[in-house]
């Protein structure tokens, strides 16, 4: 029985962790967060160091900050050193790598763009070996090991999963962390707030790229990732993923302009049916057809996709003057492998030219969508401008806040921050006076964007 | 009860197999457990680059199917007189019943040349999969930084934003000359 479980069991994680942080690094060059975190008060933008001192956590959190963080490899560009800093950059990349660990995240890093659902494949067998070695290998209790609730194959969909009050790395912990990071007396709480608040938007980041992953859209826990073991029988992975690690190990910058502005959710939608509707996925090809004497290619290429999971891709183009070949695709000459076996079988696969011809589609698709969403989430402020005679003026009216308020601070040359006053959005702009102590002037807006999505946007001026 | 036995009496670390070649001259491939050796020369006139920084990482993931990252052994040392490097296998492997060497990452950096990695290559301001690391009898060849790299294109190249700690100092002077990637703040949109 386990032997059989375990010939079924594969990555669950559609890219590997380095793909992530490099997706995310290459997508945050080519993004604006940079000139938003100068506008944040980061004077030296993505370069920014940014300090967790545990000191201030207490020790649970402190423990558990740095065992997540001891997972990054450091060559992927996010792990903090020794005193818990790196640069802003860094931070972010490692929220990307994170997102994964433990593992079990990965189950909410699905998403059928059809109806909105999430991971539902549930395999009570499956479930309970995967629960087994998570508690074996300390990624779970081993209470939840032997109950067989360390791991359940059904999660929320990416989407909501991104926003998510039980997702402790979500929006809502960056905008609480941004809130911090900006509002906090204390400049070292601000500093390790703002790695927190960019921890949790590279993870937000990392679930939006996995849209950009076949199976991660076509509810294809386990078929898709069935995998021949490699030097062990536990030593099984996606084919695609490790096809992606191995031969793209370097993932260029997003080559494809970030989508339209749009909604944080929609962002998720509309990756995830670009690549449901592009692409196969091992477990969604479309059942074998048996060839009868006188089947034409037409025939046999509507029984296909009649017996396909998904309508699309569309299976067309098939030559039965040859026994093998290719089915083309959307700008794509390796959609999916086909043959003809002896028993006269039509059959379907996904080999490494359909690899090469996915990566070359989605990891620019996964860019260019990761840049268009740090630049959704992370936001400069209102504007704050210092009239003549001495006092300041903040004006959010050019955000659009459909809701919220706007509050105006100060910071004095010991780096100690004050609030001096807060306004309702929609509430006349007054000239604020401006302490004699203060070397910066800022101003955040926490409320709802003109959508109606929650947003925390600041800035902040040197005087 | 019993396959959980049998999966927490299984704890010998997996190692991954490789694409890269144990020697330039062969297609055997590597040991990705190493040892790893080779020299750093500046290419060009090939003399041997003494004290570039050398820093090889073995990264590490754990689960069967469900993997997460499982950190790294890093060993941060110096070429030598000669230019010759080696970085020796993990004195101690993690442990648990799917922990696995997925990789071996490579990087030498010397001040004012361009920095190497093991995993991918720069050939102006195009980055791309580098394809002739080996395990031993590795050359590597620095070419000297030329204002057509800015700073701001050799880090992001190079990739590192935080440790390991001989790497992030041995790069601060970098991050302080590089021209920053965006000038003025966004006007709000």
């Amino acid at each position: 029985m386990t032997v059989a479980l375990l010939s079924i069991t594969a990555s669950l994680v559609a890219y590997e962790a380095g793909t992530h942080a490099r997706l995310t690094a290459r997508a945050a060059v080519a993004s604006r967060v940079d000139a938003t975190l100068r506008a944040w008060g980061l004077r030296e933008g993505l370069y920014q160091g940014l300090r967790v001192d545990v000191e201030h956590l207490d020790r649970r959190a402190a423990f558990r900050l740095r065992e997540r963080l001891a997972r990054v490899d450091p060559t992927w560009g996010g792990a903090a050193d020794e005193r818990g800093s790196q640069r802003a950059l860094g931070w972010l990349v490692a929220g990307s790598v994170l997102e994964e660990a433990p593992a079990s995240r990965g189950r909410h890093h699905f998403l059928d763009p059809r109806d909105g659902s999430g991971l539902v494949e549930p395999r009570p067998g499956i479930e309970w070996l995967l629960g087994a070695v998570a508690g074996a290998d300390g990624e779970g209790s081993l209470a939840g090991a032997l109950a067989g609730t360390n791991f359940t194959m059904v999660g929320e969909p990416a989407d909501r999963w991104a926003i998510s009050a039980e997702n402790e790395w979500s929006v809502t912990t960056f905008h609480r962390e941004l809130r911090s990071a900006v509002l906090d007396p204390d400049s070292t709480r601000r500093s390790a707030a703002m790695a927190r608040a960019l921890l949790a938007l590279g993870s937000v980041a990392h679930v939006l790229q996995d849209m950009a992953s076949p199976t991660h859209v076509r509810n294809d826990l386990v078929g898709g990732h069935l995998a021949t073991p490699d030097s062990s029988t536990f030593d099984r992975s996606s084919r695609y993923e490790r096809f992606v690690a191995l031969a793209h190990a370097e993932i260029g910058p997003p080559t494809v302009p970030p989508p339209p502005a749009t909604a944080l959710r929609a962002r998720f939608v509309a990756l995830a049916t670009a690549t449901q509707r592009a692409f196969f996925s091992p477990g969604t090809l479309p059942s074998p057809v048996q060839l009868l004497p006188g089947t034409t290619a037409e025939r046999a290429e509507a029984e296909a996709n009649a017996g396909a999971p998904y309508p699309e891709p569309v299976v067309s183009g098939i030559d039965f003057r040859r026994e093998s070949g290719y089915l083309a695709g959307a700008g794509v000459p390796h959609l999916a492998s086909y043959r003809i076996d002896r028993t006269g079988r039509l059959r379907f696969d996904l080999d490494e030219r359909c690899w090469a011809d996915q990566a070359r589609v989605l990891l620019p698709w996964a860019g260019a969508h990761s840049t268009g969403l740090l630049d959704h989430l992370a936001r400069p402020g209102p504007r704050v401008s210092i009239l003549s005679d001495g006092t300041a003026y903040v004006d959010a009216a050019s955000l659009s806040p459909r809701a919220g308020h706007v509050v105006v601070f100060w910071e004095d040359e010991k780096g100690i921050r004050r609030e001096l006053e807060r306004h309702a959005v929609g509430a006349p702009a007054q000239p604020v006076a401006v302490p004699t102590e203060a070397v910066r002037l800022g101003a955040m807006l926490d409320g709802l964007d003109e959508r109606g999505e929650p947003v925390v946007a600041a800035r902040v001026i040197d005087l | 009860m019993l396959p959980l036995a049998a999966l927490v009496a299984g704890c010998g670390t997996i190692v991954s197999s490789t694409e890269t070649p144990s020697r330039p001259d062969t297609i055997t491939r590597a040991n990705l457990l190493g040892p790893y050796e080779g020299r750093v020369i500046e290419a060009g006139s090939d003399k041997p680059l003494a004290k570039a920084l050398v820093v090889g990482s073995f990264g590490y993931s754990r689960g069967v199917g469900l993997r997460a990252p499982a950190g790294a052994s890093v060993v941060e040392t110096e070429t030598d007189a000669d230019g010759r490097y080696r970085v020796e296998a993990p004195a101690t492997l993690p442990t648990g019943p799917s922990v696995r060497l997925d990789r071996f990452t490579l990087i030498v950096y010397a001040r004012g040349f361009v920095a190497y990695r093991s995993d991918r290559d720069i050939d102006g301001d195009q980055v791309r999969f580098r394809r002739d690391f080996t395990q031993s009898g590795n050359v590597v060849r620095l070419l000297k930084m030329t204002p057509a790299l800015s700073h701001a294109g050799h880090l992001e190249f190079l990739g590192v934003w935080g440790g390991p700690p001989r790497l992030s100092r041995a790069l601060a002077w970098e991050f302080e000359r590089a021209a920053p990637p965006g000038a003025a703040p966004p006007e709000a949109p």
